[in-house]
């Protein structure tokens, strides 16, 4: 048989069960209990009588003298009492007296206690035997007391048990239903949460131990799935800045791009330097795309840069190597770089602190001067980056606009992308760092970044003579 | 046996538009030109007649950049490759250049900087066959093209062993990014010099894989030196 899937049907169940179990066994015990004693005392009394029996007055080896007392005639007050006596001689039944059955068995020929049955009742005997075993005498008690107390017995406890088995199993389904109704909440609960807006709203916490361990597990399950449902759409709305960036930004150059084919086009028989002219001009629109594009998906790249391994890096190599490129990219501009701290290593992401310093140094040669300094000193816990142009610098109410994207300087005529400083904000955040922008010792903007970095260590670093380049 | 007029280029790129505009131009640039539209016909086409360098994309559907690089150093095909990647496979780059890569350009580039670098990886630098060099724990036997730092075998690929050939070469002398182009890889200063970043940190990874102490150092504005 298949146990039932309801937990509170198999609760009540296994009660009644146990209850019917214990029901069971207490009948069988009791019975056998008072079977036992009613025995032993119809047992006490035969062998009474046995023993007033063997006063043996008159020394014929037949207690009670010639015939013995039972010669005395019926007594009336054995009749109706259960009890009968029998004395046999030989094969031969003497006398019987008592309240003798209509079918009264023969005297068995050994002595001692048996039971024995007599026209459907049971009866115990007791026989004497005399010396030659001829003379024996049969004390008999019928048994029908004990039995009717056995059956009286029986039927109380037949319907104690049922009484008992029924208050169980009204208690275990009260039991189970009350203990199982919170359960029912919860799932009315969990079954209520259809979408990212209903998973804020917390289950109810009630009842026994067990539920509430189950209630504060799911309530911590919807609380993981509300932070990475907003991970997801911080990740959709960065992918759709991206494409609504991308769409809006990339027009222009897209426009003068193809207004400079159709004239190529159109015009087979340029003159040579107005043809190489317009396809300079195309070539620079198509690298304007290509920042645009790099830009953004630094960006787009950088909001998901959870997932980015985490490396030692060392912020005075990147910036060396990051200098150098700058100096290729910008030959007009003099780059000065003070590195005040050696062995500058930090947990990061290289990748990105290349990024950073990439677009600062652009950023600087862009809409600053001709000069630009580069420092990376040490604070406390922190590396301090700081780059300064020597351009018109930014008015204070315009610098926090300019870490958003796309936000260009009031009247900046320099052909940026709009996302530099956008790029550069997004790794200090990432990094843990703090970014300020201010006013240059050399008259245009300073930016100054913090990172986070262990002290410095003792490293190996040699020390060369610094030689100028640029 | 005469050498063809034209050193044959394979281009390998699942685009067709790359392909054929590559193709154009190189044979424009006086290139022969080969194509392969994948990492399987790359391999047959290899095989078939073996180029004098190869234009490898890394992002192909069939199999990429990187395995192909990996199949053709283990069966020990030593013909130049430069790998091309869009700028967000960074990791794709880095594992072509590990596995044995010479060189890489990002996605798009303009062509004089590509010709500029085939014909660098062309103008293949024999081993000069001299005796090993020692430069403090640091041992680079040009002859079995072996590196070894305290015993331990470095493991170097070709473009990183040449770097570090190029610094023993020079021991205690600073090397320029631009000196470095020119002795392993033999540019011109036009391209970008990134490139040597990249292979002077993996070659310091490898030095320093048991935590020793670095040999080659950063001079600040110029370049590195090799000094125990």
């Amino acid at each position: 048989m298949r146990a039932p899937r309801s937990l509170r049907a198999r609760v009540t169940l296994a009660a009644l069960a146990a209850v019917a179990l214990i029901g069971l066994l207490a009948a069988v015990v009791l019975i056998a209990e008072i079977q036992r004693q009613g025995r032993a005392s119809v047992d006490r009394d035969l062998q009474q009588r046995a023993q007033q029996l063997s006063a043996d007055p008159d020394g014929d080896g037949v207690p009670g003298g010639p015939g013995g007392r039972f010669r005395g005639g019926p007594e009336p007050l054995l009749a109706g009492s259960g009890t009968f006596v029998q004395v046999a001689y030989g094969d031969r039944t003497v006398e019987r007296r008592g309240d003798v059955p209509s079918a009264p068995p023969l005297v068995p020929q050994d002595g001692g206690l048996k039971t024995i049955d007599i026209a459907g009742t049971q009866w115990r005997s007791l026989t004497l035997t005399g010396q030659a075993g001829l003379l024996r005498v049969q004390l008999l008690q019928s048994l029908a007391s004990v039995q009717e107390r056995v059956a009286s017995t029986r039927s109380t406890v037949f319907w104690l048990d049922l009484a008992a088995l029924a208050l169980t199993g009204l208690a275990a389904w009260l039991f189970t239903t009350l203990a199982l109704r919170p359960l029912g909440r919860l799932q009315a609960g969990a079954a209520r949460v259809t979408g990212a807006q209903d998973l804020a709203t917390p289950l109810p916490d009630e009842g026994p131990e067990e539920v509430h361990a189950l209630a504060s597990a799911l309530n911590a399950m919807l609380g993981r799935l509300q932070s990475s449902t907003a991970a997801m759409d911080r990740a959709l709305q960065s992918t759709r800045r991206f494409a609504a960036d991308a769409g809006h930004e990339l027009r222009t150059p897209l426009t003068g791009l193809r207004a400079n084919l159709d004239a190529l086009e159109r015009n087979p028989d340029l003159p040579t330097d107005q043809r190489q002219a317009l396809v300079r001009d195309t070539i620079a629109e198509q690298e304007r795309i290509l920042h645009l594009l790099e830009g953004l998906q630094a960006l787009t790249r950088g909001d998901a840069a959870d997932q980015f391994p985490r490396e030692e890096v060392e912020l005075d190599e990147v910036l060396d190597a990051a200098v150098y490129g700058a100096r290729r990219r910008h030959p007009g501009v003099d780059y000065e770089l003070d590195v005040r701290a050696e062995g500058a290593a930090l947990e990061g992401w290289g990748g990105g602190l290349r990024l950073l310093a990439d677009n600062l140094l652009d950023n600087a040669a862009l809409h600053g001067g001709p000069h630009v300094r580069v420092t990376l000193g040490r604070g406390p816990g922190s590396l301090v980056l700081r780059v300064e142009d020597d351009g018109p610098g930014i008015v204070p109410s315009e610098r926090e606009r300019l870490l958003e994207p796309f936000a260009r300087g009031v009247g900046a005529s320099a052909p940026g992308t709009g996302l530099g400083l956008a790029i550069v904000a997004q790794q200090v955040a990432l990094h843990g760092g703090e970014l300020q922008l201010g006013e240059a010792s050399l008259g245009g903007l300073a930016v100054e970044i913090r990172l986070p970095a262990p002290d410095q260590r003792p490293t190996e670093a040699v020390s060369v003579p610094s030689a100028s380049s640029g | 046996m005469s050498a063809p007029p034209e050193p044959l280029v394979l281009v390998v790129d699942d685009e067709a538009s790359v392909r054929h505009s590559l193709e154009r131009a190189l044979s424009l640039e006086g290139f022969a030109v080969g194509t392969a539209a994948g990492g399987r016909e790359a391999l047959a086409a290899i095989a078939q007649r073996p180029p004098a360098v190869i234009v490898l994309d890394v992002a192909m559907p069939d199999l990429d950049g990187v395995a192909v690089v990996r199949r053709l150093r283990a069966d020990g095909i030593d013909v130049p490759v430069c790998i091309l990647s869009a700028r967000d496979e960074v990791e794709d780059r880095v594992a072509g250049l590990q596995a044995g890569a010479d060189d890489y350009l990002v996605k798009p580039f303009a062509l004089p900087e590509l010709t500029a670098r085939l014909h660098a990886l062309l103008r293949r630098r024999g081993s000069d066959g001299a005796a090993p060099r020692v430069v403090g724990d640091v041992v680079v036997d040009a002859r079995r093209h072996v590196a070894t730092r305290n015993g331990r075998d470095l493991e170097l690929t070709r473009r990183e062993f040449e770097v570090l050939e190029a610094f023993a070469r020079h021991p205690g002398q600073v090397l320029s990014r631009d000196q470095l182009l020119g002795h392993v890889w033999g540019y011109t200063p036009e391209v970008d010099t990134n490139v040597v970043d990249v292979f002077v940190g993996y070659v310091r990874r490898k030095l320093e894989a048991e935590s020793e102490p670095r040999v080659v150092h950063t001079v600040r504005g110029v370049g590195w030196v090799l000094r125990p």
